[in-house]
Formats: C-alpha cells, sequence, structure tokens
C-alpha cells in the first residue's frame, strides 16, 4: 500500500492479463537465434531466461506486430514440455515486478487465453499454482465467466489471504454469492441490469443497490470493493466526472471502511499520452475518495503520482480533460500536438 | 457555387457550423446532393485513415462524424425528394449479454460516414434479432460487436443465423478479443480491429467502391 495524503491505497495491479501486449520490436522482446521472438526474464534464483513466443501469441505482422506475452506463458505453461518451465518463470517474474512496485493483488485474468471455457479454467489453475507464491501480493481473480472464479479459487492455496475476485454486478449476483460463501472480498461494478450508467447519479444508484445486496449476505463493508465505472473521455466527455463525483458521494455516504476503486486506465482510451491522463486521474481518484485503484503499479508509480505538480502546463490540461472542462479533448490535443506536454 | 472542398474540409476540422452553411448554401443553390454527399463520404474516408495511422484520436473522429450527421440532415430531404438512397444498410449491435457499446458505436458512426445506413439495435442483441432486424431493413451487413471473450462465443450464433436466414448478407464482427483467426475460424465475412479499419472491411464484404 502506497500513503496518500487521505490515507492507504491499495493496489490491483493489472498487468498479468492474457490481453497484454508487447511491440515485437519494442526492448521486451528479444529474437531466438533462428529469428523467433523471445521473451527476456529473470528466474527465481536472478538467471537471465528467455521464452520462446508461439506462433498462436502473435497479433498481427510486420512493423506493427505485437506479442501477446502473458498469454504466450500461460500457453507454454500449459503445452507442458521443455517451455513450460519457462512459461512459469516468466509470470513470476511479472508478479515480482508488479508485487515491487506496490501491487497489494495480482489481477490474474486469463479470458483471452482461450475461446473455450475449459481452456480458460485449464489457464487459471496453471496461473493461480504459478503465481501464488511468488510473491507476499493476494491474488485477484478477474474473468467475465463465473467457471474461471470457481477454478481459480479451487486452485489457490490463499498463502496471501482469500483472493478478491473481480467483478460482481447486479447482471453478475452469482459472483456475489460466490463471495459472500468464500469469504473474498470482491470488486462491485455500478453496471445496471440493461446498460451503462450515463450519470454520476446512475452510478450512486446502482452501486447502493449492490452494496445492499452485498450487506444481505452478510459481508462487511470492508470487504467491498466498489466501481463506480470508468469509461473513455475521448468517448464522453463528462464520464470522467461522473465517477468522481459518484465516488465522493459514495465515500461521504459509506464513511471510511467500504473499498472505492476504479479501472482507472479506461480514462485515457483513444487518447494520446496515457500514462499522463491515467497518472493525473489516479491523483484526481485519490483526491475524490478513492483508496482503491486497478492499475499498473509499474507504469503508475504511486509516490510520484501523489507528489506530481498539480499546476504545471500538461497536469492542469489533462485535468481539464478528465474532468469534462475541455469536451473533445480540443485542448489537450492541440497541446499534445505543439509539443507542449512532452 | 458552394465550396464542396471547403466542406470537406469543415468536415474533417469537426466545424460543424461551416460544415452545416455550407450544405444549406448548396440546397438552396439546388446543387446536386450526390455530390455534396460525395464530399462528404470522402472526408470521413480520410479522417478514417488517419484514424488508423494514429494521425487523430478518437474524439477528433467523433467531432467529424457529428459534423457531418448535422449536415447531412440539412441534405436529408433534398436526397429523399430525389429518390435517392444509400446503396446498402447495415445493422449493428452488441452481441448478447454484452453491454460494452463503444466500439459498435464508433464503427456505427463510421459507417453512416461512408453512406452505409445504419440501423443501430443497441446492446445484448441476440441472434434472432439481428436476422429478424436484418429482415426488416433489407440490410446486406450485419455488424457484431462484443468485449468481452465469454460473450464474444455467441458471434458464431449469430454468423450461423444469418447464413440460415439470410444467404449474401455479409456479417462483419470486432471488438477487443476478437482477432482474424476467430473472425476465420467462426465463418464471419470479415473482422474489423478498429473502427476506422471497419469501413474498408464492410465495403471490401459487400463489393463497394
Amino acid at each position: 500500500m502506497t500513503d496518500t495524503v487521505r490515507g492507504p491505497f491499495i493496489v490491483i495491479g493489472e498487468n498479468i492479463h492474457a490481453t497484454r501486449v508487447l511491440l515485437r520490436n519494442g526492448a521486451r522482446v528479444a529474437s531466438l537465434p533462428d529469428g523467433r521472438p523471445a521473451l527476456p526474464f529473470i528466474d527465481d534464483d536472478g538467471g537471465a531466461q528467455l521464452l520462446p513466443v508461439p506462433g498462436t501469441a502473435l497479433e498481427g505482422a510486420g512493423e506493427k506486430q505485437k506479442v501477446k506475452h502473458v498469454k504466450a506463458a500461460v500457453l507454454a505453461g500449459l503445452a507442458g514440455g521443455a517451455d513450460a518451465a519457462l512459461g512459469r518463470g516468466y509470470v513470476r517474474f511479472l508478479a515480482r515486478r508488479q508485487a515491487e512496485a506496490g501491487a497489494d493483488y495480482l489481477d490474474l485474468n486469463v479470458d483471452e487465453a482461450s475461446n473455450d471455457v475449459d481452456g480458460r479454467v485449464a489457464a487459471i489453475r496453471w496461473l493461480v499454482a504459478a503465481v501464488e507464491d511468488a510473491t507476499p501480493a493476494a491474488l485477484a481473480l478477474d474473468s467475465s465467466a463465473p467457471e474461471v472464479l470457481h477454478a481459480g479459487l479451487a486452485a489457490a492455496a490463499r498463502s496471501g489471504g482469500a483472493p478478491l475476485l473481480n467483478s460482481a454486478s447486479l447482471e453478475r449476483l452469482d459472483v456475489l454469492d460466490l463471495a459472500a460463501a468464500e469469504g473474498c472480498a470482491v470488486v462491485l461494478g455500478a453496471s445496471g441490469e440493461h446498460g451503462m450508467p450515463a450519470s454520476a447519479a446512475e452510478r450512486v444508484a446502482n452501486a447502493t443497490r449492490i452494496v445492499e445486496e452485498a450487506t444481505r449476505r452478510g459481508m462487511a463493508l470492508s470487504a467491498l470493493h466498489v466501481d463506480p465505472l470508468v469509461l473513455p473521455v475521448a468517448v464522453e466527455p463528462e464520464v470522467g466526472a461522473w465517477f468522481l463525483e459518484a465516488v465522493r458521494t459514495l465515500r461521504a455516504t459509506y464513511g471510511p471502511e467500504i473499498h472505492l476503486t476504479g479501472g482507472l486506465s479506461n480514462v485515457s482510451f483513444g487518447m494520446p499520452l496515457r500514462k499522463l491522463l491515467n497518472d493525473v486521474f489516479i491523483g484526481l481518484a485519490a483526491e475524490a475518495g478513492a483508496d482503491s485503484g486497478i492499475i499498473d503499479p509499474v507504469a503508475s508509480d504511486l509516490r510520484h503520482i501523489f507528489a506530481q505538480d498539480r499546476e504545471a502546463r500538461a497536469q492542469t490540461l489533462a485535468a481539464n480533460l478528465l474532468t469534462g472542462r475541455d469536451p473533445f479533448g480540443m485542448e489537450f490535443l492541440t497541446a499534445f500536438r505543439a509539443g507542449e506536454l512532452a | 457555387m458552394a465550396d464542396l472542398e471547403a466542406l470537406a474540409a469543415a468536415i474533417e476540422a469537426g466545424d460543424r457550423a461551416t460544415a452545416k452553411a455550407i450544405t444549406q448554401a448548396a440546397v438552396d443553390e439546388g446543387m446536386d446532393p450526390t455530390s455534396v454527399l460525395d464530399a462528404m463520404t470522402r472526408a470521413m474516408e480520410v479522417i478514417g485513415n488517419r484514424f488508423q495511422c494514429n494521425e487523430i484520436y478518437v474524439p477528433e473522429m467523433l467531432i467529424s462524424a457529428r459534423a457531418m450527421k448535422e449536415a447531412t440532415a440539412i441534405l436529408e430531404p433534398v436526397l429523399t425528394a430525389a429518390g435517392i438512397k444509400p446503396e446498402h444498410t447495415a445493422v449493428i449491435g452488441t452481441i448478447k449479454g454484452d453491454l460494452h457499446d463503444i466500439g459498435k458505436n464508433l464503427v456505427a458512426m463510421m459507417w453512416k460516414g461512408a453512406n452505409i445506413e445504419v440501423v443501430d439495435l443497441g446492446t445484448n442483441v441476440s441472434p434472432e434479432a439481428f436476422v429478424a432486424a436484418a429482415k426488416e431493413h433489407g440490410a446486406t451487413l450485419v455488424g457484431v460487436s462484443a468485449l468481452l471473450t465469454t460473450t464474444m462465443v455467441g458471434m458464431k450464433d449469430v454468423v450461423a443465423a444469418v447464413r440460415a436466414d439470410l444467404p449474401g448478407v455479409k456479417v462483419i464482427v470486432g471488438g477487443a478479443p476478437v482477432t482474424a483467426e476467430y473472425a476465420a475460424s467462426i465463418g464471419a465475412d470479415g473482422y474489423a480491429p478498429d473502427a476506422g479499419s471497419a469501413v474498408d472491411v464492410a465495403k471490401h464484404a459487400v463489393g463497394m467502391t
């Protein structure tokens, strides 16, 4: 946990996801002597290793080719054989990086490791076993499939405590039942039964209903991480302001026990300078009363974020965009193109 | 005479006041509405290409599309009176069980910009609803979006339902978890990785030039 001015901030480290990509030509992808891509990492004993990337973990071709690096490790692990230990070593390396950067939870998501449920169930079992004892951090199981959450829970030794389940919502109350039965903390999304909330009030209303559902199941407020939903400001200029207002209202309503969180990096989708926007938004969220975030602590250093100069031009323009004061980012994009935000 | 180059530039810049003024002038002058529409469609094509090259960002694509939408509304009565209709109609929606509609909305917007009539079925659309709407509107294209791997699997049911009932209708799929390989494996007619390329993919699928 990293201390903010308001208190501790819980980091749900979001980067052990099968969706994650690296550029083939980027610094984190090397080549084997035969030209195949490989992922360099440091193993448990401090040795430099290379994980060969299977073709099924590549996306696109040429200059823009990407490597789905977590998927590569999961596939290597599941395939068995010579590369299985390398796959395991690679995800343990990622876990250590997340924990060393401040992750309190390691958010594991294998939904894109396989197109069928059996494949995803096998993948989460393997991944839980591979990373659980690599760091002191607890696990967060992140899936849109209940079967995957069940399988992940069954595989967990719970050495770092019961896993956090990510996530339940009004349309997925079964996950809430599972969390209550298993003694897990849970992320509660504020989506409604029929769609995404289109205002701060709707976020608060949905959140209030799902918190009631959790309380009715005997769960303590301290086991709840309520996510009022972060969506891209590139598409809906008010959405950052809605999130922040919902956080302020929920904090005022429920007091200090409940956790308020969000997939904070969603806010910057479709814009340039995503790291700047993410970092400023994390600061704004914490200030509004969020004490938890589904973020990548390797990319977003909280100590740096909470100490950033809020008056600097880049931070000011980012905050304007994120709070709806620069609709469609015209000012932000103009400054970006003029090289004023670098 | 209304300056269609300036109209295209206004659409590209997302300047809706200018775009509407020039369109109104063109209508008042009795200019051929097809040429006015073509100027706007070409501008949106430029926007789509720039987006694919990361030269512009999502909000800029959005304001260009909005400028075109408002200008097209002025042109609409003239087009209707002349019996000019888009050559192709698409029905679009997110897959059953999926409420995430950002990608779908962007694609719908860009298809409209390419002068494809778009019927937006919203979110959580069943295979039967896709087929029924495609029939009702005489669609040649069905666009299906998914953000979750758990819902993505329902795309093959949409493809199957369209194949069974509507031979010749093309199914385009997209969304974060969808890949070209997956699209091919379920027999979809096209896969669009983003809203910019969705136009080219749709045009290619129905043989538009």
